[in-house]
């Protein structure tokens, strides 16, 4: 089962990952994300951060718009959570990938303490060969950056001594998004 | 994957054309030569290179005083297969001839007759291959012109030995590389690129362990051998891990019943060829050599090690003797 | 310049033998990073893969001129720029110019030994531009003003003590840190702010696809994705010897540098940048048709020597590394002394820098030692 071994690799890699139904997602993300100060979500989650918002959770939908952008500036320094949809999902190494595609989700997650990624139990495949053939087909006449990502920041700089969280986000987590039955 | 080694080389051999070539890198070139002169004038040379006084001039050369020279032997291996003349083996299993480095043929030749009466004992025939020096002193100076010619009377002469069905078996690891890992890049820029005879021997090509290990699994080998009653601590060459045959020498010692191998991991031994007695690396030689020093005292027993510069770093550095798995074959033959 | 098997060469091996330092940042890195990479190979067919990966780098690289028109056609069409350059003059030139058109005052920095290779930082410190390394380990180097020793880890020369030394030096700390953890989180801070105020951000390419116009970047730490997304321009810098044809390739790739580098079956990131993003303008929430570039793109491609370097049938060879650097932790002199001995100019090693590992066509008196494979995987199999 692909979904087991996504959590299991991306475990392995020192990062979260759990499995919710579709239905249960705002409720689950909520108790996820919620009081851990403002969450910012990217436009394509725009509904979810409404939910959100309803249950609580301090949340602010990203400006689409790039550098230079005033909000954009204002939302980078005050975002503790990124909210972002994943791409595809790489089974064996537990990696996600997200972008390409314009707004800011990219830079977002790359900034904020903690990455939240919501990925189709449905996205996930088997090897970085196939999750690169769904990048190519996205990239298709389109400019923009794709990441993958596999685990939380990283450094080995200091006498190899394993640390997280550098530059990038400390905490990595992956909710796998059931599509149920009917 | 990159050939780091023959690009070292390349770079060199450019070094040479743009800046000219020192005498030292010209010496160590030609150990067939130094070879030579050492064997004729045996006795006399050991005696000579014996004393630290008589290698000080040495220093200017930039070659450390401190390292002793491997001892040179009056009588060649080449000289002693003359002198036995050709050994008949009746319904020979496999027919081998023997690539007579330049340093089984002058410094070791003990380990040469050893591997040829083992071969001989396991009723393969033996002949000894007409050969040149296979390059690689003067290819690891960078000087590429006269290994070229080496290689194409290498060709000549081994290609015509593998056409009459004979293997090739090396003693010297270093010298195996060379003909199957390097002479296909040394003829690229010559008449002889991409010749048949080069993809020849390098399937026809053996090291001795490797091809002691071959009998025996193909059920050829039929030795009888008896217990040596010692543990080995073995240490790897790194040309024959480069051709994947790390686990051989350790393989051959286990065809000696009740052997107690241990094989020792580390990266080098530090020698590597002229390296160690160039006199502004010789302390680095010597710091890469001690984590290997330590870890075969550590394993405990005789120290196994199949190269010429393995054996010399290895002797000087734990002041112990260093023997060819193959010696200690031909020691087991009951 | 520096004759082979000089006198200086042997005073710099006295000195780093007797540094006891090095010998122990060495000793744990090396045995490290050779460990790692030893674990994780096991896991797939490593020669089949190295095979592969050799036969693409060579198939690209005799297309090189082909593939580079591509690259110039695939990433103007996306609304960025690229500068081919012939040399190391052109491209600092290029950079700087472009730097004091947009009137920038700090670049932030990824790693990237092509910016070492053309001595990128001092020609814009020079113009009075302040450059900001951001990978933890160049970082360490630049407060230090030192060079980098290692392909992959730059300060694997300096024990932890020496960078906790260095830290409260250059950062006036009375009372600094012990722990990797906060040494990290006090980088983290300094540099986020650094950042979010660059004016230009500057990274590589450790591949560019020619079929779409895609840079491939891989890292651990998360800097390049800040580098190259965050400022208002992101100059790209990259030899053109790093272009591959298709996007599926980079699959084969990606299986093998993390791996052989630093034994991960994939590094942290990966971004790949095609082109620069649009984002298209929208009037609450509905599409007005109109799209923006998010921010300028500048990609600056290199031949300083690899052209001619590549027409060479024995030089050419240096083309298909992928700066893996599982060459140096395998190399038995290189972990003893390390990479300034070699005199790191940038490309470090025993096998022979600057010559084999650097593209460069002139011969210089390499300052190599030895070069035997000493183990499965390294140096003369050392992945492409």
């Amino acid at each position: 089962m692909l979904t087991d071994l996504f959590i299991q690799s991306l475990r392995a890699c020192g990062g979260e990952a759990s499995s919710v139904g579709a239905a249960e997602l705002p409720r689950a993300l909520a108790a996820l994300v919620g009081a851990g100060g403002l969450v910012v979500v990217t436009p394509e989650l725009e509904s979810l951060a409404l939910e959100l918002a309803e249950r609580g959770v301090e949340c602010r939908v990203a400006s689409r718009l790039g550098a230079g952008d005033a909000g954009l500036e204002a939302d980078l320094r005050a975002a503790e959570v990124a909210l972002t949809r994943g791409l595809v999902g790489i089974a064996r190494s537990g990696t996600v990938a997200v972008g390409p595609g314009g707004g800011n989700g990219g830079l977002l997650a790359a900034l904020a303490p903690r990455h939240v990624v919501l990925l189709g139990e449905e996205d996930i495949v088997d090897s970085l060969a196939h999750a690169m053939q769904v990048i190519s087909e996205r990239f298709h006449g389109l400019g923009g950056e794709a990441v993958f990502i596999t685990g939380p920041s990283r450094t080995a700089d200091i006498e190899m001594l394993s640390v997280v969280g550098v530059h990038g986000p400390l905490g990595l987590h992956v909710v796998v998004v059931r599509r149920e039955a009917g | 994957m990159i050939d780091i080694p023959w690009l070292n080389t390349v770079i060199k051999e450019r070094n040479h054309q743009e800046f000219g070539t020192g005498l030292r890198e010209r010496v160590f070139a030609r150990a067939d030569l130094l070879g030579d002169v050492g064997s004729a004038v045996a006795p006399v040379a050991n005696a000579i290179m014996g004393r630290r006084l008589a290698r000080l001039p040495l220093a200017r050369l930039g070659v450390d005083p401190d390292r002793r020279m491997p001892r040179y032997e009056r009588q060649t291996l080449e000289a002693w297969f003359r002198e036995r003349g050709p050994v008949v083996v009746p319904e020979p299993r496999a027919r081998v001839a023997l690539f007579v480095d330049c340093f089984a043929n002058h410094n070791l030749p003990h380990v040469g007759q050893a591997a040829v009466e083992v071969l001989e004992r396991a009723r393969v025939e033996v002949v000894p291959a007409h050969n040149a020096c296979c390059g690689r002193p003067a290819m690891s100076q960078g000087l590429l012109e006269k290994p070229r010619s080496w290689a194409a009377a290498n060709l000549t002469e081994l290609g015509r030995l593998v056409g009459e069905g004979y293997d090739i078996v090396c003693i010297e690891p270093s010298c195996l590389s060379t003909l199957r890992e390097d002479y296909r890049r040394l003829l690229e820029t010559t008449a002889l690129e991409g010749d048949p005879r080069i993809g020849v021997l390098e399937e026809h090509a053996y090291d001795i362990t490797e091809y002691l290990v071959k009998l025996a699994r193909d059920g050829n080998l039929g030795l009888e051998l008896k217990p040596l009653d010692e543990a080995f601590a073995v240490h790897g060459h790194c040309h024959q891990k480069s051709l994947g045959l790390g686990p051989t020498p350790a393989a051959v010692l286990r065809l000696i019943p009740d052997a107690d191998v241990r094989e020792v991991e580390a990266l080098c031994c530090g020698m590597v060829g002229s390296f160690g007695y160039k006199a502004e690396y010789s302390a680095l030689s010597r710091a890469i050599g001690g984590p290997l020093f330590d870890r075969l005292a550590q394993a405990g027993g005789s120290v196994v090690a199949c190269g010429i510069s393995c054996r010399t770093q290895i002797e000087s550095g734990m002041g112990c003797r260093v023997v060819h798995p193959v010696e200690l074959i031909h020691q087991a033959l009951a | 310049m520096q004759r082979l098997g000089s006198r200086d060469m042997g005073a710099e091996i006295e000195r780093a033998l007797s540094n006891p330092n090095l010998q122990r940042a060495l000793d744990n890195a090396m045995a490290t990073l050779y460990g790692r990479r030893g674990a994780v190979l096991g896991s797939i067919d490593f020669e089949a893969l190295r095979r592969r990966a050799r036969e693409l780098k060579e198939r690209a690289l005799a297309r090189n001129d082909e593939l580079l028109a591509q690259v110039v056609e695939r990433v103007t069409e996306l609304g960025g720029t690229v500068a081919v350059t012939a040399n190391a003059a052109e491209a600092r030139d290029y950079i700087a110019a472009l730097a004091r058109d947009r009137g920038v005052r700090r670049v932030v920095k990824a790693k990237s030994m092509v910016s070492e290779e053309i001595h990128l930082n001092s020609a814009l410190e020079e113009r009075g531009i302040e450059v900001v390394e951001t990978d933890l380990g160049e970082r360490i180097i630049q407060l230090a003003g030192e060079r980098p020793s290692h392909l992959i880890v730059p300060a694997v020369h300096k024990t932890k003590d020496d960078i906790i030394d260095l830290l409260a030096r250059t950062m006036g700390l009375a009372d600094p840190p012990t722990q990797a953890e906060d040494l990290t989180r006090l980088i983290r801070v300094d540099l986020r702010e650094r950042f979010l105020t660059a004016d230009m951000g500057i990274t590589g390419a450790n591949f560019v696809v020619a079929e779409t116009g895609t840079l491939v970047l891989v890292e651990n730490e998360g800097n390049i994705r800040l580098s190259s997304q965050l400022p208002p321009v992101h100059v790209a810098l990259t030899g053109r010897e790093k272009i591959v044809e298709t996007l599926a390739d980079i699959a084969t790739f990606l299986e093998l540098l993390p791996r052989s580098g630093t034994g991960q079956l994939l590094t942290s990131y990966v971004s790949l940048i095609t082109g620069v993003p649009s984002t298209e303008v929208t009037d609450f929430g509905r599409a007005t048709g109109e799209t923006v570039h998010e921010r300028e793109f500048h990609l600056v491609i290199v031949d300083n020597g690899r052209s001619t370097a590549a027409a060479d049938p024995q030089l050419r060879e240096a083309l298909y590394c992928i700066r893996c650097g599982a060459c140096l932790n395998a190399c038995a002199p290189y972990t003893r002394v390390g990479g300034h001995v070699y005199g790191s100019d940038p490309y470090p090693g025993a096998s022979g820098a600057p010559g084999p590992t650097s593209p460069r066509v002139t011969p210089k008196p390499a300052r190599s030692t030895v070069c035997v494979p000493p183990a499965p995987g390294a140096p003369r199999s050392a992945p492409s």
